[in-house]
């Protein structure tokens, strides 16, 4: 995989890259060296960077600032601040019932998705690590869910929830419960765990082609010795491939745990968070506190607890990806 | 790629290992056949009793329906807009970033990157509330700019982050004989950095445009004019109606997934690649 950024990636630590550690002695590093003396950057880089680091800062980074100012003042629906009310908005968040369910939740979602998700496609991974025909069949199919959009993909799964002429209602009769009629979608205790399999069913391809990638990397050296000392092939999974793909896998969790977690368009698409908020996470509670019921307060504190579970992510994501690529 | 075939392996163990693929691939599949069973649909069928597997004669008409009863082409038309922008945005801000983390020296770099890769998690979901009202206080609410900035600021951390592994891996030597040859930076980046990094931007591109292809928080928050609407709104806007005319709701969603699956169909060694290399979806 010579041409891919991965390996762009892991070369940088050995050329003039992004960490400037190794081959200090060679001849190559010292003529960098001396050219980079000869040569003060500061104001190119500055020039360089100007332009990117004002759109972060002005769209990400102010908005960040702004929310958590918010979430400390009453403001009303048209921005207009009205008097400093310190933690008072968080109080009245953790005292609120649906809040702390919507929270808890939000854990449910992201655990359950995110485990399912792994195994399933770290199975369908060491499938298509085999030879079979048909394979690059299976790959190809494997885009098509991914390169559907969310939005069509939960409108899909909407219409195959309704209750007399969704398919999911189909297969459910003709399996052997023929008069059975169901709202999917009107009980909580229902929808969220269609909501949930959505989710799987969505985020499988894309976990699927990062661990099979993760595979083709692994040195095959090690499967052929492995074969000739006889081992089964389950020992050949748990033995070589399980522990090979460890920093691979820790970056699609932590991906997908990130994603899950962000995750506005199914539940919103499909129930908007009801009935009567009985299927929210923390993703649509936010919103329609903001937007359908214009409780800024509520919102923006909503906003910074989210913030401060994303930052704790961040930082995980930022020390594994500094381990696995920049090292 | 690794060929294990050759390992020694029971007949009921492949067996039960492609018949538990065939399971997981049927079940990915089959909302699939639903969806286009249900587009080839005629209106009158849609709501009868018992409902049908398939429609016993297909409507291909509906197929044409979606570009006169809905205006799929200006929906189209609008996400190209916001995508093709933010991407556009993104790379000509993100280039020249990215060339400067990955060869300039300068305190603060180090910071810069954490910064980046920080960044990268921010869902806009947090940032939703304040963005409105920023973007409503400089009166781009409403327009398809609020989209293009507010995705491009999504989409850089990403592209800066892919652009730096490629210009890094750049020799030095050919930056020190282009510069003693007394080419500019600039020079030195457009003549022996861009050729280098081609696929790295293919692919940062590619994220760009899909993500904001597929983008519906901002959409939904940001435009309520219909005429502006992006394919993901514009589409979710059928189910506002009174009763939802799935047949043609979903002849419009596997138009829309078209694009977006050939260019993934193309693109799928690059894809990949950028997944493992900077994680993004």
């Amino acid at each position: 995989m010579a041409e891919t950024p991965g390996s762009a990636t892991r070369s940088s630590g050995s050329t003039d890259g992004l960490a400037d550690t190794p081959s200090a002695g060679s001849p190559r590093a010292r003529s960098a060296r001396a050219y980079r003396r000869s040569h003060d950057d500061r104001a190119a880089a500055s020039a360089y960077l100007a332009p990117a680091f004002a759109l972060v800062a002005i769209f990400i980074c102010l908005p960040i600032a702004l929310t958590l100012w918010m979430s400390l003042n009453e403001v009303d629906q048209f921005g207009r601040f009205g008097g400093f009310v310190g933690l008072g908005h968080y109080l009245a968040l953790f005292s609120d019932p649906q809040f702390i369910a919507a929270a808890w939740r939000t854990v449910i979602w992201t655990v359950s998705i995110v485990a399912a998700t792994t195994v399933i496609a770290l199975f369908l991974a060491v499938v298509l690590q085999q030879k079979f025909r048909g394979r690059a069949l299976v790959r190809g199919l494997l885009l098509l869910p991914w390169a559907t959009g969310l939005v069509i993909v939960s409108l899909l799964w909407r219409w195959m929830a309704h209750p007399d002429f969704g398919a999911i209602g189909r297969v459910v009769n003709a399996i052997g419960f023929p008069a059975l009629r169901v709202e999917w979608l009107g009980n909580p205790a229902l929808a969220f765990p269609l909501m949930i399999w959505v989710g799987i069913w969505a985020s499988i391809p894309f976990t699927t082609l990062v661990l099979a990638a993760g595979i083709q990397s692994i040195d095959t050296d090690l499967y052929e010795a492995a074969t000739l000392d006889g081992a089964s092939q389950w020992r050949l999974f748990r033995d070589i491939t399980l522990p090979q793909l460890r920093p691979v896998l820790a970056v699609s969790i932590l991906l997908n745990v990130i994603f899950v977690f962000n995750s506005f368009p199914i539940i919103w698409v499909m129930t908007e968070g009801g009935p009567a908020g009985a299927t929210d996470t923390l993703i649509t509670f936010l919103y329609r506190k903001g937007f359908r019921f214009y409780d800024m307060g509520a919102a923006s504190a909503t906003s910074v607890v989210v913030f401060a579970i994303l930052l704790g992510f961040a930082i995980l994501h930022t020390r594994i990806m500094w381990r696995n690529v920049l090292r | 790629m690794i060929d294990v075939t050759y390992l020694r392996e029971g007949l009921p163990t492949r067996l039960m290992r492609f018949g538990l693929l065939a399971l997981i691939l049927v079940l990915l599949l089959f909302p699939f056949i639903e969806m286009l069973s249900t587009a080839l649909k005629p209106r009158s069928t849609l709501y009868a009793w018992p409902p049908a597997w398939f429609p016993a004669v297909p409507a291909w008409g509906n197929f044409l329906a979606i570009w006169s009863d809905v205006p799929l082409a200006l929906y189209f038309w609008n996400s190209f807009v916001i995508a093709g922008g933010a991407t556009a945005l993104a790379t000509l801000v993100g280039l020249p970033a990215g060339y400067a983390l990955a060869r300039f020296r300068f305190p603060g770099r180090q910071l810069f990157l954490y910064f980046i890769i920080g960044t990268q998690m921010f869902s806009p979901v947090v940032l939703l509330l304040a963005l409105f009202l920023m973007l409503n206080a400089m009166a781009l609410l409403n327009t398809h700019v609020a989209l293009i900035v507010v995705n491009a600021a999504v989409a850089l951390p990403f592209t800066i982050w892919m652009m730096t592994a490629y210009f890094s891996s750049v020799p030095a030597e050919i930056e020190e004989a282009a510069i003693l040859d007394g080419a500019g930076r600039f020079r030195i980046l457009v003549d022996h950095f861009l050729p280098i990094a081609a696929p790295g931007i293919a692919t940062a591109m590619t994220f760009s445009f899909v993500n904001a292809w597929n983008e519906f928080l901002l959409a939904l928050t940001f435009l309520s004019d219909a005429k502006l609407r992006p394919l993901t709104t514009g589409i979710y806007s059928f189910v506002g109606r009174y009763e939802i005319q799935w047949h043609l709701l979903l002849a419009a969603s596997l138009v829309a997934i078209v694009p977006v699956f050939l260019g993934f169909l193309l693109m799928q060694r690059q894809l990949v690649a950028g997944l493992a290399a900077g994680g993004v979806k």
